[in-house]
């Protein structure tokens, strides 16, 4: 009741001076109809805070955390919170709110994070221990003192998310079901209270960009094929982010096609990766590489040369494994078979676009791919049961274990890989990541189970009146909107 | 008339439980695990096979097929749909959300082609051979012909992009809270004119070339031509005699409208980015979120089953020779 | 002059027919030849129709310029059966031939898509260069986001969206009409059991039924056909039952049984056979359907996937470009619209020939 008579209030505020109000507002276009609940974190962010999240760098920058300490083995962290900070009904937040958001999280109902321990130290002072060393980047966390009393059975629908009390940037203003949040700033957030006094998320469903070219909406995540439509239109920015991700062909090692890592490799010199980001309107300095990479050597723009773009090269090693277009008709051939595959592409992500442009690139070097584009849950039953020759998919580094550790689907066996990525899992310790990375990506030079096609990366649309974004490691304006503001000297 | 009403809906019944059955039993032989969607929309994070294994438990996925299928019969028995697994909420929130939406869409559209198919099927009977007739005649036909979805891209190209006439999505303006009751149905016609006259606008051809057919039926039957006899007006026969008896099986037309107009809302609540149920449904199948396929459908059974017994009734209400024993004329 | 009046109509179309052959083997006279050098055996049968139906035509010609000379020399007294008399009713039907042409020139453009297509439909070029070009004479439809001339593209297209047209009404038409007639014919316990899975199926709206089906199952052409046409027969099912129970009361049936015909012989053989005219009026009209459906399931994204080009999916790719390349999606919905209104015309005019009083008021 008292929720409802604030949301009065709050309405009639924003009805008194809708001229003004529109000046610092920014709207943005989201997909999805039922966004606000917990664990879609990327818009959790805007309302509660995480512990810590990664910087420029991608090193750790504190949040609700000041300083963190970790045993030997980072199995288990302390954490010391700051004390200014303070959930929006003046209540601060402590370690118990810390510790009842991890366990809550644990229960089996729920059951996103099992395997979790916190204890409370004291007040500010939370410890916390999993069963693998691991920093936990992406929980952010709930007021005990509002949710305790709850059913966590019931934990997707409780009213509190449609009305949460948070503590971070941005407060839930008011929330219309299949329409739209309202978020205003936080004047109590310990950083200052945000430059932007209010952000709508609108749910648009595909039609981000309709809204957006009728100037509807301020910002909207994009597509590369609108890049063209958007560069010609001055209203609008464009910034793209990267991330250490990829979208890679993955080879099934055990296929006779691909069983000889030199038949690899001059794939991968058949392509033309610089070609592809252009084509596919994606910036010229996103990174191409043929590495595995960790967010913070991303960021540092650490990454070793790519195998190039050699046709010559690739015919030599073709020739060296015995495919050669003997009769002439444009395919190679060995044994009189040509060399002819198919690869399995999952739907979305428009990867069926970059299968299309990596047939065109494959057929100049004499190599005939064809295209079979699957929805990702059967892409999955046929991963599993082995029923592909090559598959065209997003490669995220915290799936290495899956795609080329022990029982891959790929039948990728190289034992130095294995062992690196066993020894991954022991560790939590930035520096060894990034020197198990850097090995296991010296590997990849001579025996490459994948070729990284393009980085995983995001375009985004911005009005330019809305200021503080760059491309690419503040492209996302969803995580990077407390940063933001609004310049009305190009008006709308 | 309850009891012809009564027993219509007793034999809904089994119909609903065989398309139950059948869904059921088509939802889980089709290849692919939900269990996959879930990890892959969170693939931020590697993924525990325990966490898995806890939601599979969950969700009741561990169990034998008849099993579940016992269980989820008997759930939806008591109205219980289940939790959907992408959007981890009770199915029947999620589609009383939605249900609405896509109600106001086929309702108006059915309106719409009332009131636009049953005018020009009229003029067209009228003016038979004239040019008139002739242009609503071909014309409707290709108005049936031409794709809804194709035609509301190109509509929001021309009327929302280039002119910026219409809005081109979402069901309401930003400021709709700030609005005067009056200024608020607008506003929702306003959002909603697009999408129905898409939908509705096929559905309208086909009534018209429908009460075109039977009209000119009518016309030529004898009672008209003694009314015309009679040196009744040509206005008073068509509104008084033959209008009223070519009304009787239109009725009925309306009834099978419903399934066409559900299947085409899909598509246009895609085009027009509108939350309806359809939308729903097709997101739920590519996500194998199985207890949101399951209930998309059985409630499109229900709203399918309820047209056509609304039909059926208001058939026997305007038709006196039906008797409400059940007997049911083609 | 010869009073019949020759060259007549058949005559003039028979000779427009062999006209277009010989442009188009003076057009693209190197393609039809170089096709015989490829391993494609689309590619040949394009060819081999090409320069076969220049002779068949001039055949046709000839033999019916003897036939009419013969039939002058001695004049009819025949007597015209029904199936001429329909004939001769729906030649008469103008709107109707104007959709068989089309239906027909559709389909011989699909067949003879290698020799039609200027430009292979998934080559890439230098894309920068040459993507979305917006209609010209060298790209009628455009390019889209790939710089693929889309007129070659909306030619393979045809050859997808109609062939699946075609073959899921026959697989919907067949099953329909063997259901329906064994239901109708053997009545009582086996009708009831048939036709409550009939009502069962009808009470779902068939797109979301297609829908589920096409969207769980990995659908090729072959499996997209199928499920296009099991979704799609319950209504001929229906309706070819209520023809039959009126059939069976009628005296040659019961004739038939008299003498001791099995069933199976007096479904195919007499049964089935004089139900047929509402089940073509129906089956014309419902291939239009069909192609509307896959286009729309393409649309969605589920039915035929890119980079095989359908009708339905150019639209979708069209969509994510609208603002880019309005000619994308353009052309193809033309397409499908042209096409599904020439199957309703063609349906029109088959129910006025084959029988204009009563089929009107049973089915539309």
């Amino acid at each position: 009741m008292l929720q409802m008579l604030a949301l009065g209030i709050a309405g009639c505020r924003h009805g008194g001076d809708p001229a003004s109000a529109r000046g610092s507002t920014l709207v943005m276009a989201v997909p999805d109809a039922s966004v606000l609940k917990p664990d879609e974190w990327d818009l959790d962010f805007l309302t509660f805070l995480p512990l810590a999240t990664r910087n420029e760098q991608g090193e750790l920058e504190g949040r609700l955390a000041q300083r963190w300490q970790h045993s030997a083995d980072f199995k288990e962290w302390t954490y010391h919170l700051r004390t200014d900070v303070h959930w929006d009904d003046g209540r601060p937040v402590t370690a118990r709110d810390v510790k009842f958001t991890l366990d809550l999280l644990g229960h089996p109902a729920i059951a996103a994070y099992p395997g979790i321990n916190a204890t409370v130290v004291d007040d500010v002072t939370v410890r916390i221990r999993a069963a693998k060393p691991h920093y936990i980047d992406d929980i952010v966390y709930y007021p005990e003192h509002l949710l305790r009393s709850l059913d966590p059975g019931k934990f997707w629908e409780w009213a509190f998310w449609t009305h949460p009390v948070g503590n971070g940037p941005f407060r839930v203003l008011r929330y219309l079901p299949d329409r739209l949040i309202e978020f205003e700033t936080n004047p109590g957030y310990y950083k200052g209270r945000p430059r932007i006094e209010r952000v709508i998320l609108k749910f648009v469903g595909e039609a981000s960009l309709t809204e957006l070219l009728s100037g509807n909406v301020d910002v909207a995540r994009g597509e590369p094929s609108q890049v063209p439509r958007i560069a010609s239109d001055r209203r609008f920015s464009i910034y793209n982010s990267v991330a250490p991700g990829a979208y890679p062909i993955y080879w099934k090692i055990e296929h006779p096609l691909f069983r000889d890592p030199r038949v690899r490799r001059a794939l991968v010199h058949s392509l033309d990766r610089r070609e592809l980001l252009r084509v596919l309107n994606l910036p010229e300095e996103a990174p191409i590489t043929d590495a595995v990479l960790t967010l913070r050597q991303l960021r540092r723009r650490e990454w070793p040369e790519p195998l190039l773009y050699d046709p010559a090269g690739a015919r030599t090693l073709y020739a060296a494994a015995g495919w050669v277009d003997r009769n002439r008709d444009g395919v190679l051939e060995k044994d009189g078979r040509p060399f002819r595959f198919t690869v399995s592409v999952g739907n979305g992500f428009g990867l069926e676009k970059v299968a299309v442009y990596v047939q065109a690139q494959l057929r100049r070097a004499g190599v005939q791919m064809d295209i079979r584009v699957f929805d990702e849950s059967v892409m999955w039953d046929k991963l599993r049961a082995g029923d592909f020759e090559a598959w065209l998919y997003v490669h995220q580094p915290t799936s290495l274990r899956r795609d080329f550790g022990r029982g891959n689907p790929l039948g990728y066996a190289n034992p130095a890989v294995f062992e690196l990525i066993d020894r991954l899992q022991q560790t939590a310790d930035p520096n060894e990541e990034d020197r198990i990375y850097r090995k296991i990506s010296d590997v990849f030079q001579t025996d490459p189970p994948m070729v990284r096609l393009l980085p995983g990366s995001r375009v985004w649309f911005a009005h330019r009146r809305i200021r503080g974004l760059s491309s690419p490691f503040r492209a996302s304006a969803d995580t990077h909107m407390e940063d933001l503001w609004v310049e009305d000297a190009t008006g709308r | 008339m309850g009891r012809y009403i009564l027993k219509r809906l007793l034999q809904a019944i089994p119909l609903l439980a065989g398309i139950a059955t059948i869904t059921f039993v088509m939802v889980h032989l089709a290849p692919g695990d939900p269990m996959d969607m879930y990890i892959e929309q969170r693939s931020q994070r590697e993924f525990d096979p325990e966490v898995i294994e806890l939601l599979r438990k969950k969700h009741g996925l561990d169990q034998p097929l008849p099993v579940q299928y016992v269980k989820w019969i008997g759930n939806v028995a008591r109205g219980d749909f289940g939790e959907s697994f992408r959007y981890r909420r009770p199915v029947a929130t999620l589609i009383a959300e939605r249900v609405p939406y896509t109600l106001q869409l086929t309702a108006l559209a059915l309106f719409f082609d009332a009131l636009i198919g049953m005018t020009l099927g009229i003029l067209s009977a009228v003016k038979q051979y004239s040019r008139t007739d002739r242009i609503i005649t071909v014309g409707s036909l290709v108005m049936y012909a031409i794709p809804g979805f194709w035609l509301g891209i190109m509509l929001v190209l021309v009327f929302s992009v280039n002119l910026g006439w219409f809005p081109t999505s979402q069901t309401r303006s930003l400021d709709y809270e700030l609005l005067s009751a009056p200024e608020k149905l607008l506003d929702r016609l306003w959002h909603l004119a697009l999408p129905v006259f898409v939908l509705g606008v096929a559905s309208a051809a086909g009534t018209a070339r429908f009460m075109r057919n039977k009209l000119l039926d009518v016309l030529s039957e004898e009672y008209v031509l003694a009314a015309r006899a009679r040196g009744l007006s040509e206005r008073a026969v068509i509104l008084h005699h033959a209008l009223r008896n070519a009304l009787i099986p239109i009725v009925t037309i309306y009834g099978l409208a419903l399934p066409f107009l559900l299947g085409g809302a899909v598509l246009i609540e895609k085009v027009f980015a509108w939350p309806g149920m359809g939308l729903l449904a097709v997101d739920a199948i590519g996500a194998r979120d199985y207890p949101v396929i399951l209930a998309t459908s059985m409630i499109a059974a229900v709203l399918v089953v309820l047209g056509n017994l609304v039909a059926d009734v208001t058939y026997a209400l305007v038709d006196p020779r039906v008797s409400y024993g059940g007997k049911r004329l083609a | 002059m010869a009073a019949s009046g020759w060259p007549d109509r058949r005559a003039a179309h028979a000779l427009a027919f062999a006209a277009a052959m010989v442009l188009l083997l003076t057009w693209r006279h190197e393609r039809v030849f170089a096709a015989f050098a490829t391993p494609h055996v689309d590619r040949w049968a394009a060819s081999l129709f090409v320069l076969l139906a220049l002779p068949a035509s001039v055949a046709l010609l000839i033999y019916d310029a003897r036939r009419r000379r013969n039939q002058q020399a001695r004049p009819a007294a025949q007597g015209r059966s029904l199936l001429q008399l329909a004939w001769r009713r729906f030649t008469a039907n103008r709107l109707a031939i104007a959709a068989v042409y089309v239906i027909a020139v559709f389909y011989l453009v699909a067949l003879m898509a290698p020799i039609i297509a200027g430009y292979d439909p998934s080559a890439l070029e230098d894309v920068l260069a040459t993507r979305y070009q917006p209609p010209s004479w060298a790209h009628p439809f455009g390019t889209d986001e790939f710089g693929r001339d889309l007129f070659s593209r909306a030619v393979y297209g045809a050859r997808v969206s109609l062939s699946i047209g075609l073959l899921a009404m026959l697989v919907a038409v067949f099953v329909g009409t063997l259901y329906g007639a064994i239901a109708g014919y053997f009545s009582g316990l086996v009708d009831n059991a048939l036709m409550r899975l009939v009502d069962v199926l009808i009470a779902f709206p068939t797109f979301f039924l297609m829908l589920m089906l096409v969207g769980m199952f990995e659908a090729g052409i072959v499996v997209l056909v199928f499920i296009l046409g099991l979704t799609s027969w319950t209504s001929t099912a229906r309706f070819v039952r209520g023809e039959i129970l009126s059939l069976k009361e009628r005296e040659f049936i019961e004739g038939a049984r008299a003498i001791g015909l099995p069933a199976h012989l007096i479904i195919a053989r007499h049964l089935i056979p004089n139900a047929i005219a509402p089940v073509l009026v129906s089956a014309a009209f419902m291939v239009g359907g069909m192609i509307g459906a896959e286009a729309g399931l393409s649309f969605l994204g589920i039915g035929i996937r890119p980079p095989t080009p359908s009708w339905g999916n150019m639209i979708s790719a069209g969509q994510d470009a609208l603002f880019v390349a309005w000619w994308i999606a353009f052309f193809p919905g033309c397409l499908l619209a042209l096409t599904i209104t020439a199957f309703s015309l063609l349906s029109d005019g088959l129910r006025d020939a084959l029988d204009p009083k009563t089929l009107m008021r049973k089915y539309l």
